[in-house]
């Protein structure tokens, strides 16, 4: 389970109204998403939410590739890697 | 029976039947298609893009009698809401807003049943186009042996399409699969299209998956345990360096033999001619000319093979993902994206199956960027001409302690190659073609045993493809140069001269020559006289073809290692005769100038094949020869300069 903390501080936009992103959170967080950024370009946002990452779904953050950048995410039953410039898009919650 | 459910008239002829097969990629989409069509597939392009068009028939035993199937693989999709222009043809095909490509009469959603959940938002968009719609549910032997249930039948019915397991990788439920598909006007439809709203849409897919008893499959666990030494910081980075090389050296070292075969082969059957023709003429154009054309097309063969052969095995096994994902960061910063990694990898062997491996990029601009970049990389071809040229610069005893300084420059050259390549895939990628909107995602599925007859199809596919387009133009190409180095025929003025000098006489006084007289005031600057430029017209069939060009045209005893005639030639007319020709700054020049040109026409034919255009060819051509008579220029005066 995702303990608050610590967040990586390198990333890009920090997601709003308090919510860390997808791209804050440490390998090995466990966390609920709570929506897509409002600032996210729409149709990133609804491929985002076509992929599986909308209100409601649980996700892991399994491992960050050797250079920092893409990380793998699982959700739904499936692996998928996101750049951090996408996951800072997605907001979530412990 | 007829089938054609779109608003025609009655009085329309009976077409074929129609199916598209829809699906993300990794569903097993393709692998069901194989099986449908199995050799009875064309993979050919989407009129006036880059993207593959795989089309086949299928024969499907319906109620009356065998009905022929048209089956349409599309590309893989995770959503049919277009974010890139590969996506667009793909909704547009659907909606019949393709022209010169008929819409599909119903769609088959090809779904993975271990991701069913995820798999729900591309179920729900083919449902509301309001087709025939009937699911395909791939891996349900692995939904099982990884504790997973799904109550295919109640399933069907809470969703109210039909829905059909089969097994991809051993055909098991391709034959009721058949059968179905031979009859899609009796499919049952949905009466109301699913829910879009982000809660509602929730709330069905939920609904669907508890009415089919569905129970998620646990993690593969052996997946788990392989990722983790794949992806480990240290040793996954040191097994994507084993694997690359391994590739690099099979596509480099296995090919080669293999391709000596087949030339050797064709050298055999074009002596053949020479000794039972009687007409030299005729003889040196069908042996020389049409068999040595032939010959050069079938020497690609063995690289593509072997290419598509370890491409579709990492794919199938699920390694190609992984790589990709190690390896992004780095592509990144050319603003291309992991996957494009193998193919500037092979491009190092050869551009024309590296140009092919870029099919393998979801977005076609990172298609196009990869391929305008794919020449630059020091090909194969380009080191019997760096070896003769180096020789001329640098003795091969010359050390710096106990590092050759001959190895140094090919080094050199090969980082001038690579670098190149990266930043003009940054120039096409960033700053002329855009970036498109599409965000980067990349399923990493299970690791799975491949099926061999994917894979072996795959192969099929890509030789095939090479030679129906790109094989017909190489062929042309080695014929024409055939015919103007060799035109006119000398044989009465040669009768009497030694092999070596009557080879000289007649490219001496062919219609290259006059070509290569022609175009030498344009290389002049760079210090090449009309014999390099008729060099330069021989390079265009390949590039390594320089060296024999070269060496018959200084008479050189033996044109494969013709350094001693050549080094020593002077210019022989002009304000410069009787000074040496290959002066360091003119062979420097030569080298910065074959690092850059895309003189190897199999490439421009392969860059036409796979862009399906010309006008892509004809701007890599353009590029690279601006890029490189400038940058050849500019090393002669640098050396110029330095050499005081």
């Amino acid at each position: 389970m995702w303990d608050g903390g610590p967040w990586r501080s390198r990333g890009p936009a920090t997601a709003s109204a308090g919510h860390p992103s997808l791209a804050e959170i440490r390998a090995g967080a466990e966390v609920e998403i709570v929506g897509v950024d409002r600032s996210a370009p729409g149709p990133v946002a609804d491929r985002l939410r076509h992929l599986g990452f909308r209100q409601g779904v649980r996700v892991l953050k399994l491992r960050t590739a050797p250079l920092g950048d893409p990380a793998v995410y699982r959700l739904l039953g499936y692996d998928t890697c996101l750049r951090r410039q996408e996951a800072a898009y997605i907001e979530v919650a412990g | 029976m007829t089938a054609c459910h779109s608003a025609g008239s009655a009085t329309a002829p009976p077409e074929t039947l129609r199916i598209a097969l829809v699906g993300s990629p990794n569903a097993g989409k393709t692998s069901i298609f194989n099986h449908l069509t199995g050799l009875r597939a064309r993979t050919g392009n989407y009129p006036g893009v880059t993207v593959t068009r795989s089309v086949g028939t299928a024969r499907c035993p319906g109620r009356y009698g065998t009905t022929t199937v048209t089956i349409e693989d599309l590309p893989g999709s995770y959503s049919l809401q277009p974010v890139s222009p590969d996506e667009q043809v793909v909704a547009d095909l659907l909606e019949g807003a393709l022209p010169g490509v008929e819409p599909p009469d119903a769609l088959a959603v090809v779904v993975d049943v271990t991701v069913l959940e995820r798999s729900m938002a591309l179920v729900a968009q083919v449902l509301a186009l309001g087709k025939p719609t009937m699911v395909v549910l791939t891996m349900t032997d692995e939904l099982a042996a990884r504790g997973g249930h799904l109550d295919t039948e109640r399933f069907a019915g809470a969703l109210g399409v039909p829905v059909i397991g089969v097994i991809g990788s051993r055909g098991k439920g391709v034959g009721p699969l058949r059968a179905l598909l031979a009859e899609p006007d009796t499919w049952s439809r949905v009466a109301i299209p699913p829910p879009t709203g982000d809660a509602e849409f929730t709330g069905w897919v939920a609904s669907l998956l508890s009415a089919g008893r569905y129970r998620l499959p646990e993690p593969d666990r052996r997946s788990a345990r392989i990722d983790r030494a794949l992806l480990h910081p240290v040793f996954g980075t040191i097994i994507f360096a084993a694997v690359m090389f391994s590739l690099f050296q099979v596509i480099f070292t296995v090919a080669a033999p293999l391709q000596d075969r087949i030339e050797q082969g064709f050298v055999w059957l074009g002596d053949q001619v020479d000794t039972h023709v009687p007409n030299a003429a005729l003889a040196g154009l069908l042996g020389d000319g049409i068999i040595g054309g032939v010959g050069a097309v079938l020497t690609f063969i063995p690289q593509i093979v072997l290419m598509f052969l370890l491409i579709s095995l990492l794919e199938n096994v699920g390694y190609m993902a992984r790589a990709a994902f190690l390896v992004d960061r780095i592509m990144a910063t050319t603003g291309l994206e992991g996957r494009a990694f193998v193919a500037m990898l092979s491009s190092m062997a050869c551009a024309v199956p590296g140009i092919m491996a870029a099919r393998t990029l979801p977005s076609s601009r990172d298609r196009i960027a990869t391929t305008m970049a794919a020449p630059l990389m020091t090909c194969s071809a380009r080191l019997p001409v760096y070896i003769l040229l180096i020789g001329f610069l640098v003795d091969a005893d010359a050390r710096w302690g106990p590092v050759s300084i001959q190895g140094v420059a090919m080094f050199a050259l090969y980082l001038l190659g690579g670098v190149s390549a990266m930043l003009t895939a940054w120039l096409f990628k960033a700053v002329l073609l855009g970036g498109d909107l599409r965000p980067f995602y990349m399923e990493l599925p299970p690791y799975r045993f491949p099926a061999p007859k994917s894979v072996l199809l795959t192969m099929w596919d890509s030789a095939k493809a090479f030679l129906r387009k790109a094989g017909t133009i190489i062929l042309a190409t080695s014929i024409v140069l055939w015919l103007l180095l060799n035109l006119p025929p000398r044989s009465a003025e040669v009768a009497e001269l030694d092999p070596a000098a009557a080879s000289a006489y007649v490219v001496e006084h062919s219609f290259a020559a006059q070509l290569g007289q022609l175009i030498e005031p344009l290389f002049a600057p760079l210090g090449f006289d009309w014999r390099i430029c008729v060099g330069l017209i021989g390079a265009m069939a390949a590039r390594e073809v320089f060296v024999a060009t070269i060496g018959q045209i200084f008479a050189a005893t033996d044109p494969e290692s013709p350094s001693s005639a050549v080094q020593s030639a002077v210019y022989t007319a002009g304000p410069h005769q009787g000074e040496v020709l290959f002066t360091a700054p003119t062979t420097v020049a030569l080298l910065v100038f074959f690092a850059y040109a895309l003189l190897c026409m199999s490439t421009v034919a392969t860059i036409r094949r796979e862009t399906n255009s010309w006008k892509w060819p004809l701007v890599a051509w353009v590029y690279t020869f601006t890029l490189a008579w400038g940058a050849a220029f500019l090393a002669r005066h640098v050396t110029l300069w330095l050499g005081g």
